[in-house]
């Protein structure tokens, strides 16, 4: 096999010769002369009875004519000897060609088991090493040289620590995990399974799983190295411990969030029921007032939550029909009204005529998002201006407010699901850092975008785009009039 | 001549960046007789607790800007305000939270939503004591 064959090499100090490809392929059937044989002993043995049979019947014509035997008697004699010699010569014959066949057949099958092993470890996905006392590579499979950036037969003769150096892991190189095998004793055993760096030839060092394992070979001890490149695992590893902290980080915002309810709840539900005559009717209506905006924000916390969990499983359906951007603009500034918000909105679209084919339900539960943060982020007694703008590609909507703006390095992160959450256990202002992923979200699923600019004279500016044409008309459902849709459903879904 | 404790009502000062945190907390604690002020942040909370003269402070501990612990420090810092009992209320369940509180000797440690009676007693406990107390309220 090639191993023995490097590792020749390496005790001379060299670096090893490519690999003989013709080495242990099956062709030494016509070549070795031992398989040869048989054929020849067919007409071996055959000579040797000619030879036999003409010796016995020289001696028995010599017979004849000294005795005067009948020729009867001469052929009796001459049968039965041939008899004898040929049954002696096919046992022979069996016994011997038995052998020499049970002999191949055990070099054969010597041969396919180490093809076999070759066939297993080239086909192999980890890499597997031979490394000898010196600390060179006597052996790698080509999944090793393809995994540290090298060609067939490039890793042979180099210095194990060039592929696993101890600079790159800082707990103890593979020199310190050889040297506690060897205290172990010589015999059989391995050290299990480390996680180290690995460095590929260009410079780039990744995570391996090492298993090495000290192999006994005609008294002398080969460490093999078997190396399994784990990126996609610490990748996978790295994404579910990033999951976790964030389904961990929700728990506690969400917590949180439901906290300050709870204490609206309790607090006034004692007020209301053990000192209810000492309320005068304006603080009564005040408890009721703040019990139903308390319930208002465990509704919204509720709805984020539902509908952040059926994007998650990619259940938010878009159901796109013809609108009018101006009247989505509209119906989305009431309906936050008629959940109860104060702020004065100043509607400034001056396109009437222009037609989008979106979801009306999720266009609008965008814009609720974004009119929702103005409220909230803005100081009192300033104003949120609403439009949209439209041309042959697309039509942006526009919310602008004169809140404290987001900041440049911010802005990236705006969108992503729970951005607030850093934040929100902090300060009292409702929300869990969900709307604007969901946002985003609808504005993907319609093939748009959406941002947040400054504002000229403070503030911040969200706007988003939506293609204005969506698919064929010909697949798509006939369009309706958003003015008949029952408002109330729409409110349902979201507040 | 200040009047005593028992001959006036009891002062709290209530620090909490939620109004209606505020508002409910104020409510109930005005209908058991308490005189409180309100504060919803961190620095109103400390110039009202040099210049009202509380004989506790109820005071949140996350809050935007200056925390509750910061603002903690500084009432400890102010020779007028350096002995003033302070409970803190907060959503916050960390034990972290609860080691600091208790590290910084404060008076109580209640978490929202606490029941109403509880903090009355835990108040009026702790003014009878004189800030000596270390009351640990946690919402069931």
């Amino acid at each position: 096999m090639r191993i023995h064959d490097s590792r020749a090499i390496e005790r001379e100090g060299s670096r090893p010769d490519p690999p003989d490809p013709g080495l242990g392929k099956a062709s030494c059937v016509d070549n070795d002369p031992a398989v040869a044989v048989p054929r020849y002993y067919k007409y071996l043995f055959l000579c040797i009875f000619l030879l036999a049979e003409m010796t016995i019947s020289g001696w028995s014509l010599v017979y004849v004519n000294m005795e005067k035997i009948t020729y009867r008697w001469f052929f009796l004699n001459l049968g039965i000897s041939s008899l004898v010699i040929t049954a002696i010569l096919l046992v022979t014959y069996r016994m011997v060609s038995r052998t020499v066949r049970r002999t191949l057949a055990a070099k054969k099958a010597l041969q396919r088991s180490e093809e076999f092993l070759q066939r297993v470890t080239d086909a192999a996905n980890d890499a597997i090493v031979l490394v000898g006392s010196t600390g060179r590579i006597t052996y790698s499979n080509p999944a090793g040289e393809r995994m540290f950036g090298y060609a067939a037969g490039g890793l042979p003769g180099r210095e194990m620590e060039s592929v696993v150096p101890a600079r790159t892991n800082s707990d103890s190189s593979l020199q310190d995990h050889y040297a506690r095998l060897a205290e172990q004793g010589t015999g059989p055993g391995d050290i299990g399974t480390v996680e180290m760096m690995g460095l590929r030839r260009g410079g780039n060092e990744f995570p391996v799983e090492v298993s090495i394992s000290m192999v006994p070979d005609n008294g002398q001890q080969v460490t093999e190295v078997i190396i399994r490149d784990i990126s996609e695992r610490k990748t996978a590893q790295a994404t579910i411990e990033r999951q976790t902290e964030e389904l961990r980080n929700l728990i506690d915002v969400a917590a949180h969030e439901l906290r300050h309810p709870a204490t609206i709840f309790k607090g006034y539900a004692f007020l209301l029921l053990e000192r209810r005559d000492t309320l005068s009717p304006e603080a009564f209506d005040d408890a009721v007032r703040r019990i139903d905006e308390a319930a208002t924000r465990v509704t919204r916390l509720v709805n984020d939550l539902f509908d952040a969990s059926r994007i998650e499983r990619g259940k938010m359906g878009i159901k796109r029909e013809e609108v009018q951007p101006g009247k989505l603009i509209i119906r989305a500034v009431e309906e936050t009204r008629m959940n109860g918000c104060e702020r004065d909105f100043i509607l400034a679209s001056h396109d009437e005529m222009t037609e989008l084919y979106a979801d009306p339900e999720r266009i609008k539960q965008v814009l609720w998002i974004l009119l929702d943060n103005a409220d909230k982020f803005s100081p009192e007694n300033t104003d949120v201006e609403i439009w949209h703008e439209s041309n042959r590609a697309e039509v942006v909507f526009h919310v602008a407010d004169r809140g404290p703006g987001v900041p440049e390095e911010k802005r990236a992160l705006l969108f992503d699901r729970f951005f607030q959450g850093e934040d929100v256990l902090h300060h009292s202002t409702p929300g869990i850092g969900l709307g604007l992923h969901i946002a985003r979200t609808i504005v993907s699923a319609h093939g748009g975008w959406i941002e947040v600019r400054s504002r000229e004279g403070g503030g911040s500016d969200f706007c988003f785009g939506i293609p204005a044409l969506g698919p064929p008309l010909d697949i798509a459902p006939a369009p309706t009039d958003p003015s008949t849709e029952e408002p109330g459903a729409m409110v349902g879904s979201y507040r | 001549m200040s009047d005593s404790p028992e001959d006036r009502r009891l002062r709290v000062l209530v620090v909490d960046d939620d109004p209606n945190i505020v508002a409910v907390v104020s409510a109930i604690l005005c209908g058991e007789g308490f005189e409180v002020f309100e504060a919803t942040s961190g620095k109103q909370g400390l110039e009202l607790a040099s210049t009202t003269s509380p004989d506790v402070v109820l005071l949140d501990i996350m809050m935007p800007e200056i925390g509750g612990f910061e603002v903690y420090r500084r009432l400890r810092l102010d020779p007028r305000t350096e002995n003033l009992p302070v409970m803190f209320l907060t959503a916050s369940m960390k034990p972290e939270h609860m080691n600091r509180s208790t590290e910084l000797g404060a008076s109580g440690y209640i978490t929202k939503p606490f029941s109403p009676l509880a903090l009355v007693n835990a108040l009026k406990e702790t003014c009878r004591l004189g800030g000596e107390s270390s009351i640990v309220l946690k919402s069931f």
